[in-house]
């Protein structure tokens, strides 16, 4: 790819007087390799079908209102699964997949192509759905569910022939999040944990999660215990009420939806965290946790916005300075 | 076991009498209009989807005009494959239904009462959970194998001195069944969850993603297992009437009754492993069968394919449909019909409390 | 079925209550173990001092007061009165097949529970075992009909296959609330494969009197069992007025299921598989079989929960498929005995 890019650039200068075409366009047909085989997407995709969980964002990001959608936490009460930072972009009314994949109903939409990055199929789905379209599945190696968020949203962008607008908002995303750990170097001495208590037991999500990861690329580090714990292929560490240590961090994001902080504050275990001592603590609550659950280009940015004021209040050893969270 | 009134006869014969067909004529008239019902269901399964096809489009279509690329692909991809599946699964898994309650003299047998599909199941899980990279090309035989050691262990387990025993035969399949299923639920816990979410999709039960290839699998076993099947249809119905009984009429039991186990459990380890488990449904349709018009065990097992076919046909459409656009897997309403038929049976059955 | 017409070997009662103190004693001690074993493992004596000595600033006490103590209550109780459910179900439909789980009883609790939270959104727990006892009862009824409507009657097996096929039907449907509103459901599926994990103890609270008066009635009718295991007419003939005594069975068996399944969802077997293990030890008179069943049953489910909970560390296996994978070979090999 990279080596066509520079022709590429030359006469997308040139167009550019015409259109506010982005600085690196796409050439198609455009093939893409992938774990079921190989993918040729004859020309810019107009009509886009998501089958992805979560898949929405992405697409509406690099300015593309998808065809088709695929229902995913219902709980968080988002009208065709778009949260408020998507709502504003969404132009079509696309169809909601609900249940088993209805291959009928993609290809009444009749797309041009189907993002399947997030999604679980197998050879028999893509085999069906490569009827319809051409699909674009996850890259040999990853899991069903394996991709980083950086990944994916590249791999949207490239489909769809946006691949240099998603490239510009992973770098602005990259740029967001070194400011924020610029601006705060006393963070680098600290330990921060996303996780919480289920039913007594603690839990947390690894440096190797994608929502997590956040946390450490903004300059905390995880605790001693985790580190131990924690390998690439182990994102999710479910632990035992007695592995208290493992969560016992400076700063711990408890990574509930309002209905379950009550809960939260009331296990017996969170008196004998340090953070519950330091007011360290942050209840992030339902917008919060549905932005950092899509891990997209549209909802990183929002859920980096909530979370930098929480995290200025909690880490600042104080049990004084208030914590703004979503605790009642 | 119906001679009080001997039904007209529709006599076949070959020359010299190598073959010899007797058929009622209203088992062979209800024949005749089941296969129409089939048909019917399966122009309606043509000719419904979200995908909006007019009838005569579809009809177009099968007649080999292309409309369209995608009528082309919506009728021939998706309608066409997951129609014929729909009718084959249920014919294998009435037939197996059949067989076995023949085999086992037990007229409230069915291959997912009595384990034999949760070891189909439990097979498959496995597989799919712990060795991912085999693919799906090995699903039937491991489904089979599966399903085998289970009906293995049923008939050593209820086996005794004075020979197996029907009512045995059911509770220690029901016994059986809560075992491996607890088994295959380890494996759903503990497997890595993309794996798992990929079997639990399976395990529902649903026809949804039916390719050609599934069709090829289904119609190559049928192939195998029907007309062996059919050869053995005389000597199952001599045993109907007890083993010793047939012993004397000169049916090889041992033989027969093995070959029929097996090809109990052949019908529904393949059915189960392309769609997942379909409950129920070798129960009702050998009933539905006998009720609609008692005959000889070949023209039974005819009849209860083509009943079984049309039934599943029925719950894959219902399934579409009921719930639109949220898509409903057959096995679950398979399940839904089924139990209330089950009680029914029961509460009918003659003999359900003997032994 | 040839159980029905069993004669009734009567222990002497010196050696029936010989067992008592003994079975107590395991029952303590798997009680302490259970709370001793887990991630994190305690000596007895720290256990023993966080239960009479409690220092809330201690995290290991507050470890076993408030986390391992809630779970071991939980399974002494459910596992009681499941094995005590089944013990009076076996006397009064005179099957040795008779579950809770079997007969369809704890699908019925769970399906009520179910549809009540996902379909109503009715969450309030005081009306959880009301709930709950609403779904067993009505199950109950109706594999009751369905086995009485079967030429022969209600027989093990009428009764065995009408449990399957009820439990079956509602398990569906609940399947079918599931694909139509997964979110709700998430909260419960765990709950549905039957584990003590994380239960919520303020729920005891509200169940626990009813169990502990279930319990204690059991108890006192299980002498009149003895006498309805031997038949209807026996029974009559020796004074006791058949239909209301098992109405008042048929409650105490609900409220225990119930209560059980409100508490720690569907678990399956306890109650087939414990009163067939005391007969061994006080034969078939129930005025033993009833309390030692209890007892015996206690001790049966926190030993599994044992071992749900040690088995693969870190992980926990659903104290459920433990149950079903102890239980479903014993069932297996009670129909092979007792049927023929």
């Amino acid at each position: 790819m990279t080596a066509k890019a520079i022709p590429v650039l030359i006469a997308a200068s040139a167009a550019a007087l015409l259109l506010a075409v982005p600085a690196l366009a796409q050439q198609f047909p455009l093939t893409i390799e992938h774990k079921f085989g190989t993918t040729i997407i004859p020309a810019k995709p107009e009509r886009v079908a998501s089958i992805d969980y979560g898949g929405i964002d992405n697409l509406l990001a690099v300015g593309v209102s998808p065809v088709t959608v695929r229902q995913w936490r219902p709980m968080d009460g988002f009208e065709n699964t778009a949260g408020p930072w998507a709502r504003a972009l969404l132009t079509t009314e696309p169809v909601m997949l609900d249940g088993d994949l209805d291959f009928e109903a993609i290809a009444a939409t009749d797309p041009d192509v189907i993002v399947a990055l997030y999604s679980g199929i197998d050879q028999d789905a893509y085999d069906k759905l490569s009827l319809i379209a051409p699909v674009v599945a996850v890259p040999e190696g990853t899991g069903d569910y394996g991709l980083s968020w950086e990944d994916r949203a590249r791999l949207v962008g490239r489909a769809v022939g946006a691949e240099a607008e998603a490239e510009r908002q992973i770098a602005a995303i990259g740029d967001q999040l070194a400011d924020i750990a610029a601006a705060h170097p006393e963070w680098a001495e600290q330990s921060a944990v996303l996780g919480g208590f289920t039913d007594g037991a603690p839990w947390a999500y690894s440096i190797y999660d994608v929502r997590a990861k956040f946390l450490y690329e903004m300059g905390f580090s995880q605790t001693p215990a985790m580190d131990e714990l924690a390998d690439s292929s182990t994102f999710w560490l479910e632990l035992s009420p007695e592995q208290l240590e493992v969560i016992d961090a400076d700063v711990i994001v408890y990574y509930v939806t309002d209905d379950l902080i009550e809960e939260t504050l009331a296990e017996p275990g969170r008196a004998f965290l340090k953070a519950s001592k330091t007011g360290g603590e942050i209840f992030l609550g339902n917008l919060p946790v549905a932005a950092m659950a899509r891990v997209s280009l549209l909802s990183i940015p929002v859920a980096l916005d909530a979370l930098v004021p929480m995290l200025e209040a909690a880490a600042d050893a104080d049990p004084a300075t208030a914590v703004p969270d979503a605790r009642p | 076991m119906h001679a009080t009134n001997p039904p007209r006869q529709l006599v076949l014969r070959t020359p010299r009498q190598a073959i010899a067909l007797r058929l009622p004529m209203r088992g062979v008239a209800v024949a005749g209009l089941l296969a129409l019902l089939l048909l019917l269901v399966s122009a309606i399964s043509l000719a419904t989807g979200s995908y909006g096809v007019e009838l005569g489009q579809v009809w177009e279509t099968l007649r080999g005009v292309t409309i369209s690329r995608a009528v082309d692909n919506v009728v021939w991809e998706f309608r066409f494959p997951r129609t014929i599946s729909a009718a084959l699964v249920g014919a294998m898994m009435a037939l197996s239904g059949a067989v076995l309650q023949n085999a086992t003299r037990n007229s409230l047998a069915d291959p997912s009462l009595v384990g034999i599909s949760q070891g189909a199941a439990l097979a498959v899980v496995t597989l799919t959970v712990v060795y991912p990279e085999l693919g799906n090309d090995w699903r039937p035989w491991i489904a089979f194998a599966g399903s085998i050691l289970v009906a293995i262990a049923i008939r050593a387990l209820s086996h005794t001195r004075q020979g197996g025993s029907t009512i045995r035969f059911i509770l220690m399949g029901i016994g059986l069944s809560a075992f491996i299923a607890s088994i295959t639920s380890i494996m759903l816990t503990y497997g890595e969850i993309d794996r798992a979410m990929a079997a639990l999709a399976w395990l529902a039960g649903s026809i949804n993603a039916a390719s050609w290839g599934d069709v090829w699998t289904l119609l190559g076993w049928t192939a195998v297992l029907f007309p062996t099947l059919l050869l053995i249809s005389r000597a199952m119905s001599a045993m109907r009437f007890g083993e010793a009984a047939a012993t004397g009429l000169g049916a090889p039991v041992a033989l027969v009754r093995n070959l029929q186990l097996a090809v109990a459990v052949g019908f529904a380890a393949i059915a189960t492993s392309v769609v997942g488990p379909l409950g129920f449904v070798g129960l009702i349709a050998p009933h539905a069968a006998k009720r609609l018009a008692p005959t000889g065990m070949g023209l039974h097992l005819v009849l209860t394919a083509l009943l079984g076919a049309v039934l599943v046909g029925l719950a894959d459409l219902v399934g579409r449909a009921a719930f639109a656009p949220i898509q409903i897997p057959a096995g679950i309403i398979t399940s839904l019909i089924g139990v209330p038929v089950f009680v029914l049976l029961l509460v009918r059955s003659r003999h359900a409390s003997s032994h | 079925m040839s159980m029905a017409t069993a004669p009734v070997t009567v222990q002497h009662p010196v050696r029936a209550w010989s067992g008592v103190p003994a079975l107590l004693a395991i029952l303590a001690g798997a009680f302490l173990l259970h709370i001793a074993v887990g991630a994190k493992p305690f000596p007895i004596g720290t256990v023993i001092e966080a239960l009479i000595d409690f220092d809330p600033t201690v995290f290991d006490h507050v470890i076993v007061l408030n986390l391992r103590l809630p779970r071991a209550v939980l399974a002494v109780v459910v596992g009681a009165s499941l094995a005590l459910a089944g013990a009076l179900m076996q006397g009064v439909t005179r099957n040795p097949l008779a579950d809770p789980g079997l007969l369809g009883l704890t699908t019925g609790a769970a399906f009520a529970v179910v549809v009540a939270h996902s379909v109503f959104g009715f969450t309030a727990m005081a009306a959880v075992p009301f709930l709950a006892m609403a779904g067993a009862l009505g199950a109950a009824v109706i594999v009751f009909f369905i086995s009485r409507m079967v030429p022969g009657g209600a027989t093990p097996l009428s009764m065995t296959l009408a449990g399957v096929a009820v439990s079956a039907f509602l398990g569906t449907i609940v399947s079918v609330i599931h694909l139509l509103n997964q979110d709700t459901f998430e909260n419960l599926r765990v709950w549905l494969t039957g584990t003590l994990a994380g239960r919520d103890i303020t729920l005891l609270y509200y169940v626990g009197p009813w169990m502990l008066l279930a319990l204690v009635a059991g108890i006192l009718l299980a002498p009149r069992v003895t006498v309805l295991a031997m038949g209807d007419e026996v029974a009559q003939g020796l004074g006791v007025k058949t239909g209301p005594f098992k109405a008042q069975l048929l409650a105490v068996v609900v409220v225990l299921t119930a209560c059980s399944v409100a508490l720690a969802g569907p678990l399956g077997f306890i109650g087939l598989v414990i009163p067939h293990v005391v007969r061994l030890y006080v034969g078939s008179d129930y005025r033993w079989i009833v309390p030692y069943a209890a007892l015996v049953g206690a001790a049966y489910l926190v030993s599994v929960d044992i071992v749900a909970r040690i088995a693969i560390p870190p992980r926990e296996i659903s104290t459920g498929i433990i149950t079903a994978l102890v239980g479903a070979p014993l069932f297996v090999h009670l129909v092979r005995r007792r049927t023929r």
